[in-house]
């Protein structure tokens, strides 16, 4: 059942204007703080949900400019039976294609059936509900118990609502409401004997004197004592409520009380409906936000379910085409998704990083050893800067798996993020970098179309060179590093047969020149991959960040000095 | 009625129900309704008719749940101003009949996409249609093409389709409504007559036999049951008519208008005409009034007046007055008013001052008679609703108001009555009076007029007896 397919809104709250295709039946919104993703949620529960007494003041108008009036409009799919008859809302039917992403005022045979629901909230600050299609200039007021039948449940604030048999709560939705107004009457009538059988000496002396004066003013009582009030308990303000043996299912913690509250609504409503449910982390362990996501995506055949979140435990749980980015600017809400081509880019990056989704800056790395060094150079740079490294500055370093790093940077920038591409510039990378430049993104590459070995071999000095090759040797063994360097000067034209150990300076002194010492190294570095892994990469920045000062003039010191400048720039 | 023809009426996908005239055809789609499970739509083709099927529903206690009764038209209509891009639809309100076949096709077309077919059968369960005869080519089509998405019944008699020569080149050929929607009963049983004259009503189901057969029909044979009157000529005519003068819910028949309207003037009115549908008249004389200006519309007003009134000589003397520049002193108040209100026609460009006239001329009504009421009504309607304004001519306005009274049904039947057969059809009568039975030209014409009285039927006839064709639908049954 109900499917919701795009949303207009205009004016409310913070979002001065919003226009999205939704697209998915399982959508996740994240987003930066005050992007308002938990808006959007109640925007749609405002114009599906069948509440009717929704208190609206000046606050929810667009920077409480009463003369704009609020507009939230919801196109709807898979509508079920009843409400598509003649008399109800058949002639408001409209069409979804949602391949194109568009709506048809009329349904053509290939689209979907969808209404559109319109609430308008002007200056006098009533709701009016009502189904509306272009070609027809009176829009069909919708009443609430239509709106019911979508089958709406929301998970937000008012949880503890839902644990008791209130107006409108999914438990008094369940029950036969002529069942209740029993039980109460037969709660007051018990409470009203117990009451009688107390021993309420004080008000007795009380109620005799008060019988005395009643009956010297000719009011004929014969027998006054007090008793409970039979208005003493009234259905309406939560009378009824759940209890777990002796303990009132109020009393558990949040994240039960949560999980509880989504269920009764399921019940209520079946599992075909629409689900909202704001920061779906709320309170629960890991383990539970995944069961939660499961039962809620997993397990379903129809419908949808509209989350936000800012926790990475659901973002691991579902594919990068479920994600939706809010990006907010000046009232301009934009809900951004993955392109086809970006998906396969960005997909990896989550997979293994999804903190990577909730930071503000991205710092896209081609391998493990640019990521190590970014590890490094953090906790180098978080000293000098006050303690404030990439986690208070809310950046985050992640591998792009190589090939995809620059399409992956690419996306990212698309979605807004604030993203650099720190790589190798030995290849040619795909997409290029204007592309990337155009999208929005920086591009770190080492001069020189060289790896990062190869950077790092030419512009350390020559003990930090001698520092490396050990480490390379201890890495990968001794042998295999004078064969990869024999090699690799063979390669360049040197005699590599005086090489016989790991000391660089018995090479130069073999009349090995500088400049092809440094550059063997450093290919033969890449090549063997001696750095290539976290823990081994660590060990190769550390050694480079030990004489940043020294190499500060070099090609590498000011790469890395860039860097520096754009993590802290404000 | 036996019980089970409705139940298996009601049971059925597709089915047809022959209903000659006075066979309780009204109380058989109810009773239907009553028996069938869900909401049924039913369809009818105008107001009056929607308004008396409604009625027997709520007579027979069914819930108004279980029904909604409108026109086929209406239908259509309603749905293609829902989906006009689909249904290639973009007037709100068809004008003529070429554009109400054309909303009838779109109509079709939508009935085929899959969005109207859902509202339709998610809203009801099936279809009943009455009348099926007056139905033309595009509306079969349309209801055809609604057949297939619900399951449809249909009533209708052959033998009163007269509406056929106004359907032009959109017509429904009975075979093929025989074809999409195979009979399933007969009635027979003659209701109408049952309590008022059994044996006027089994005569009647013999010469319906007789017309289908193409035999001829001997009014001697029916003594005691229908009165024949050997001559037809006007003097036994006006007579038969005078006789009647007692007696309330009297239809005289005869084949023209002008003819009708002779009749009611030379009995005095005590028969008052039953306008056409179309009303050309009132068109005609709208369109004059319209265009003339000065005294030559004074002049068509005075026509006009005398076409609805008997002794309005007196606005003749006054005309001429009036056109020779003679000067005139009216001696009472009333002919003071006449006098200015067509001086005022003359002077002014509006027509307001026609409408003032008229109201004038109405002072004098009750000293003489009206022979047209209805025309006279519908004139002075139209001046009313006339907006100069609004581009509409005067002559537009006045077809608006035919066309909503024809939809809304309300007809000026009053105790006697002369009409022609297209007008008088589905009504019921105490006494039928046809003036000259040569004068129905068609079998389904003599039909339709000897069916009108429940009580009496007199003839008037130059021959003893009378012989049609086999009608057309029936020839061509054989012929297949």
């Amino acid at each position: 059942m109900a499917v919701l397919h795009h949303l207009k809104i205009k004016n409310f709250r913070g979002i001065k204007s919003l226009d999205w295709h939704v697209n998915n039946c399982v959508v996740c919104l994240v987003g930066p703080g005050d992007s308002a993703k938990t808006t959007i949620l109640n925007a749609i529960e405002m114009v599906l949900l069948p509440r009717w007494n929704i208190p609206f003041t000046d606050l929810d108008f667009y920077q409480s400019k009463t003369e704009e009036e609020i507009v939230i409009e919801a196109t709807v799919g898979e509508l079920p039976d009843a409400l598509t008859k003649q008399d109800k809302y058949g002639f408001y039917l409209r069409g979804y294609s949602v391949l194109e992403r568009v709506i048809h005022d009329d349904p053509a045979n290939e689209d979907e059936q969808v209404l559109t629901i319109r609430l308008i909230v002007d200056s006098g600050l009533e709701p009016q509900w009502a189904v509306v299609k272009d070609s027809n200039p009176d829009p069909k007021t919708i009443s609430w118990r239509d709106r019911e039948i979508f089958g709406v449940a929301l998970l937000g604030d008012d949880v503890d609502r839902n644990l008791t048999w209130s107006r409108g709560s999914a438990l008094a939705k369940l029950t036969n409401s002529e069942s209740s107004a029993q039980v109460i009457t037969i709660a007051n009538r018990k409470a009203r004997e117990a009451v009688g059988e107390m021993e309420l000496e004080q008000w007795q002396q009380v109620a005799d004197k008060a019988k005395a004066m009643a009956r010297e003013y000719g009011v004929p009582v014969n027998d006054l004592k007090p008793g409970l009030d039979v208005r003493a308990i009234r259905f309406g303000q939560g009378v009824l409520s759940l209890y777990d043996g002796p303990v009132s299912l109020q009393c558990f913690g949040l994240g039960s009380k949560r999980l509880a509250a989504l269920a009764l609504q399921e019940a209520g409503i079946g599992k075909s409906s629409i689900v909202l449910v704001d920061e779906i982390e709320h309170g629960l362990e890991p383990h539970r936000i995944r069961r939660l996501v499961k039962m809620l995506c997993d397990d379903r055949n129809d419908g949808q379910v509209i989350m936000t979140s800012h926790s990475p435990t659901p973002v691991v749980a579902l594919s990068v085409d479920n994600l939706r980015f809010t990006r907010y600017s000046n009232g301009q809400l934009d809900v951004l998704a993955c392109d086809a081509n970006g998906q396969n880019a960005l997909q990896p990056v989550i997979r293994l990083c999804p903190l990577a989704i909730f930071a503000r800056m991205v710092i896209v790395c081609e391998g493990k050893t640019e990521e190590a060094l970014c590890d490094i150079l953090n906790s180098v740079w978080a000293v000098s800067h006050g303690g404030t490294g990439f986690e208070i500055r809310g950046i985050v370093a992640v591998t792009g798996g190589g090939s995809f790093a620059p399409a992956a940077a690419r996306q990212l920038a698309k979605l807004g993020y604030k993203t650099m591409l720190f790589g190798d510039s030995d290849r040619a990378i795909n997409p290029t970098e204007q592309e990337l430049r155009a999208a929005g993104a920086k591009v770190m590459l080492w001069d020189g179309h060289m790896a990062t070995e190869q950077r790092i071999a030419t512009d350390v000095p020559l003990s930090t060179l001698q520092a490396l090759v050990s480490m390379g040797c201890e890495i990968k063994g001794e042998q295999s590093c004078i064969d990869s360097c024999k090699t690799e000067l063979g390669k360049l034209g040197a005699n590599g047969s005086s090489v016989t150990n790991t000391n660089i300076g018995e090479w130069q002194a073999n009349g090995i020149d500088e400049p092809r010492l440094r550059a063997a190294i450093g290919h033969a570095a890449k090549t063997s991959e001696w750095f290539k892994n976290l823990n081994d990469g660590r060990r190769l920045a550390e050694i480079v960040v030990a004489v940043l000062p020294q190499i500060a003039a070099t090609p590498l010191g000011l790469t890395l000095q860039a860097l520096e400048a754009w993590v802290y720039a404000e | 009625m036996p019980n089970d023809t409705a139940k298996n009426f009601a049971r059925c996908d597709r089915g047809l129900v022959v209903a000659p005239a006075g066979c309780g055809k009204t109380h058989l789609i109810a009773e239907s309704v009553g028996h069938a499970t869900g909401r049924q739509l039913v369809l009818t083709h105008t107001h009056a008719g929607v308004d008396a099927l409604r009625t027997k529903l709520t007579a027979l206690g069914i819930s108004s749940a279980k029904y909604r009764v409108t026109t086929i038209d209406s239908l259509a209509l309603c749905f293609a101003n829902a989906f006009p891009r689909l249904a290639d639809w973009c007037c709100p309100y068809p004008n003529d009949n070429e554009e109400w076949s054309a909303l009838r096709l779109a109509a079709c077309r939508l009935f085929t996409c899959r969005a109207p077919r859902r509202v339709l059968q998610v809203s009801y369960d099936g279809v009943f249609v009455d009348e099926y005869q007056d139905c033309c080519g595009t509306q079969h089509a349309l209801i055809s093409t609604v057949a297939q998405v619900l399951p449809c019944r249909i009533v209708g008699d052959p033998l009163q389709a007269i509406y056929r020569k106004l359907h032009a080149d959109d017509i429904a050929r009975w075979n093929k409504v025989e074809a999409t929607f195979p009979v399933v009963n007969v009635l027979t049983e003659p209701h109408r007559w049952r309590t008022r004259n059994s044996k006027l009503g089994e005569w009647l189901t013999d010469i319906r036999a007789r017309l289908e057969h193409g035999n001829e029909i001997d009014f001697t044979n029916a003594y005691g049951i229908v009165k024949w009157i050997p001559s037809a000529n006007d003097q036994n005519q006006i007579a038969a008519c005078y006789k009647a003068f007692e007696k309330e819910g009297v239809v005289a028949i005869c084949d023209w208008p002008r003819r009708c309207a002779a009749i009611a003037s030379k009995t005095k009115n005590h028969f008052t005409v039953l306008e056409s549908v179309e009303c050309p008249d009132l068109l005609l004389a709208a369109k004059k009034i319209e265009i003339s200006a000065g005294v030559r519309r004074l002049a068509c007003v005075v026509a006009f007046a005398q076409a609805c009134f008997t002794g309005m000589t007196f606005l003749e003397d006054m005309l001429k007055r009036l056109q020779e520049a003679r000067p005139y002193r009216p001696l009472s108040p009333d002919k003071r008013r006449m006098w200015e209100s067509m001086q005022a026609v003359v002077d002014s460009e509006q027509l307001t001052a026609v409408e003032v006239m008229m109201s004038a001329i109405e002072g004098f009504a009750d000293k003489h008679f009206y022979r047209r009421r209805e025309l006279w009504r519908d004139m002075k309607r139209a001046l009313q609703g006339h907006d100069p304004g609004s581009g509409k001519s005067l002559r537009e306005t006045a077809w608006a108001v035919r066309d909503h009274a024809r939809r809304n049904g309300r007809r000026v039947v009053t105790k006697r009555t002369v009409a022609t057969p297209l007008l008088i059809k589905g009504l019921e009568f105490n006494h039928a009076l046809l003036l000259d039975a040569a004068q129905m030209k068609t079998p389904e014409e003599l039909y339709v007029a000897l069916t009108r009285g429940a009580t009496s039927l007199t003839v008037l006839s130059n021959e003893r007896t009378v012989k049609h064709v086999i009608p057309a639908w029936i020839q061509e049954k054989s012929q297949t």
